[in-house]
């Protein structure tokens, strides 16, 4: 990393690890989404439409990938958040845009709050084959997806809104 | 009968992991309680709640609730285990875990008050 940084200038470095970051959420997202829209339609492959076919996946072989991911995203966004700090924060303040960075505080919490539900999520559907906590599972799920959409767009707006270098 | 019993065990930590680590999060956030403060312009830390100076910049307390929250939480957790609560209870906090997030999201808007009547 050290050499990346003295290739690159700082806001390069910087916004490279920042799409790294929205990259693996990008692939959290859609893991999210699959698996809990495997809960919720009553799918079948067999169905001919798009929908169908999109929920008709076994959702336990997500659980695995999704804490992996999560926990990817979270340190690399733990690792950026220090410069955001810095970078991005003092600025905005300086602009009075007080609104995004409360929505941009609310997500820091929110995947916090998404990482330490993590044990649960994965115990549960780990150490569940019977079913026996279906309905936790559903809506554990449904909560991570939310929790995990709402910080990809938020993200996305405040990058937007100020973006490394800009 | 072994292996059941200690997948329930697994169970109970994780679910009372999860349980107490959100809450005490929320504590530390709302009473200023990080195990550590970062500054990030001099990349120097603090013991404990530190605040803002001028030569090392703004204070970070994110990494050091974290913290806070996950070793408060961890020997709990254990605890919960070792006490081994009735089958129906820990399927009861089981399945309503998700419900912590929704509870704690309104303390959590409310505590972001600034932002919202600063704008």
């Amino acid at each position: 990393m050290e050499y990346l940084q003295s290739i690159v200038s700082p806001e390069v470095y910087w916004s490279l690890l920042l799409i790294i970051h929205g990259l693996i959420s990008v692939t959290l997202i859609g893991a999210l989404s699959h698996q809990a829209f495997s809960l919720l339609k009553n799918a079948s492959p067999k169905k001919n439409n798009i929908v169908a076919r999109y929920g008709a996946v076994q959702g336990s072989i997500y659980t695995s990938t999704v804490c992996i991911l999560w926990i990817i995203t979270f340190l690399f966004g733990g690792w950026i958040y220090a410069r955001y700090r810095i970078a991005i924060r003092i600025p905005m303040e300086q602009q009075g845009i007080w609104l995004t960075q409360g929505f941009f505080e609310l997500k820091e919490h929110l995947v916090t709050l998404g990482f330490f539900l993590l044990p649960s999520y994965y115990a549960l559907w780990k150490f569940d084959p019977d079913n026996e906590f279906l309905f936790a599972k559903k809506y554990l799920t449904l909560t991570l997806t939310f929790l995990c959409w709402y910080s990809f767009l938020v993200g996305h707006i405040v990058n937007n809104v100020r973006g490394f270098g800009s | 009968m072994m292996h059941s019993n200690l997948i329930d065990k697994k169970l109970t930590f994780c679910v009372f992991f999860s349980i107490v680590s959100s809450i005490s999060y929320l504590i530390c956030d709302l009473y200023k309680l990080p195990l550590f403060t970062y500054y990030p312009a001099v990349d120097e830390f603090a013991l404990g709640f530190a605040k803002m100076t001028e030569t090392q910049g703004p204070a970070m307390y994110w990494y050091g609730w974290i913290c806070t929250a996950s070793v408060f939480a961890a020997p709990i957790s254990l605890m919960a285990v070792l006490f081994a609560f009735s089958k129906k209870v820990t399927n009861l906090i089981s399945n309503f875990v998700w419900i912590l997030i929704w509870l704690l999201l309104p303390v959590f808007i409310n505590s972001l008050n600034f932002y919202w009547y600063h704008a």
